[in-house]
């Protein structure tokens, strides 16, 4: 339960330092939540990545999210191995990228060694752009052993797909004062990567088992209605009886998603039992 | 980077939608000569793959890329052993899927 009156914002405010971490629940979740730069792993097609919209050299986004880190399966087509860097092509049926491994520590290339021409591979890397050319900067990569992995990876490419250009519409409600609310979900699809280096995906990993789980939209609905910058500011919190009013979602259901979502540490309640807020911070 | 000679996820059932084209399949050996091969697709139509007149050792699924010469014939140009362990559904679900609705992913 919330504990403790501290306010980040009240405290802070007037200029200067403002703290990261502004509440004193310590969860992980919320920190990651807070965390505006949030940080993406989305396995794409190489045809979606040459189709990725660009605003900027280095910014590029897929489905209106924004790529910070890809995942790629496909075959080694060539590979020219340079001590400090290995440059190779990387080629997974829809099209082939340039991919570039720079070599500077032993592990690097070891993990460069087990990997050789014509070879399935999956690989993480950042997508870079140099005068209208789009290659990737490797940093993890590895051969596929089992060959299941490539359905799967595409499989996934359709999924993350569905659910970063349809998925937000579960949210969209029937609901007037969703005003404020944007036509993507606000936490995109992307997955914990397989290899060595974890990435901050706390919320999405909540999410990730939206197949599994009926109260996923009610949910996502709940905590998009709270992450409004009105009900963020609002020391009191919301009635669950109003989120109910509002949303058009049965009080019961209401009660459920915030038992649920209270556990995740996404929200808390405030006043008493039935009021609730967003841990998320303006 | 270049899209511009993908290949299609087919099944037996594709294969005719793409012929002259480059695809890429799986199939499960049934038997093999010299320059052919001849499997089960994941839709289990019977296709014969021409490939190198040396024919390495074979597992029990093979992946084969070339260009589809009729509706149940594939010339290979690569070719990989994909194990003993594939799932051939999930496969068939994926060129289906490859093929209709998420067309634009792939090709």
């Amino acid at each position: 339960m919330y504990g403790g009156e501290f306010d980040g914002n009240a405290a802070f405010a007037g200029g200067g330092f403002m703290p990261s971490q502004s509440t004193t629940q310590g969860n992980d979740s919320s920190s990651s939540l807070k965390n505006r730069d949030v940080r993406t792993l989305l396995p794409l097609t190489l045809k979606q990545l040459s189709s990725a919209t660009t605003n900027g050299e280095s910014n590029f986004s897929v489905d209106g999210v924004d790529i910070n880190t890809v995942a790629i399966v496909g075959r080694i087509s060539r590979m020219e191995n340079r001590i400090t860097q290995v440059d190779f092509v990387v080629d997974d049926g829809t099209g082939w990228v340039d991919c570039v491994r720079w070599c500077q520590e032993r592990q690097e290339t070891e993990e460069m060694e087990a990997v050789r021409l014509g070879m399935y591979v999956r690989l993480h890397g950042h997508v870079k752009s140099f005068q209208g050319k789009r290659s990737v900067n490797v940093f993890s990569i590895r051969p596929v052993t089992d060959f299941n992995e490539i359905v799967h990876h595409f499989t996934e490419c359709m999924y993350v797909h569905m659910y970063n250009t349809k998925g937000g519409s579960v949210a969209q409600g029937g609901s007037t004062t969703q005003a404020t609310a944007t036509p993507r979900p606000q936490m995109p699809y992307s997955t914990m990567p397989t290899s060595a280096k974890p990435y901050q995906t706390g919320p999405s990993n909540q999410f990730s088992n939206q197949i599994n789980d009926p109260m996923h939209g009610v949910k996502q609905t709940v905590m998009n209605y709270l992450n409004q910058p009105m009900h963020l500011v609002s020391e009191a919190g919301v009635h669950c009886d109003i989120i109910a009013r509002d949303l058009r979602i049965p009080p019961l259901q209401v009660r459920q998603a915030i038992e649920q979502l209270s556990s995740d540490g996404c929200v808390y309640s405030t006043v008493d039992d039935t009021c609730f807020k967003s841990t998320l911070n303006a | 980077m270049d899209t511009s000679s993908p290949s299609a996820f087919v099944n037996g059932a594709l294969l005719r939608r793409y012929i002259g084209q480059k695809v890429r399949t799986v199939i499960q050996v049934i038997g093999s000569d010299t320059g052919s091969v001849v499997g089960k697709s994941t839709d289990d139509l019977q296709i014969v793959v021409r490939g190198p007149s040396t024919t390495p050792p074979l597992t029990t699924y093979l992946e084969v890329i070339g260009i589809a010469e009729s509706d149940n014939s594939i010339r290979a140009e690569t070719w990989t052993n994909f194990g003993n362990t594939f799932d051939p559904q999930n496969y068939n679900e994926l060129c289906k899927l490859a093929s209709g609705e998420f067309k634009h992913l792939f090709i």
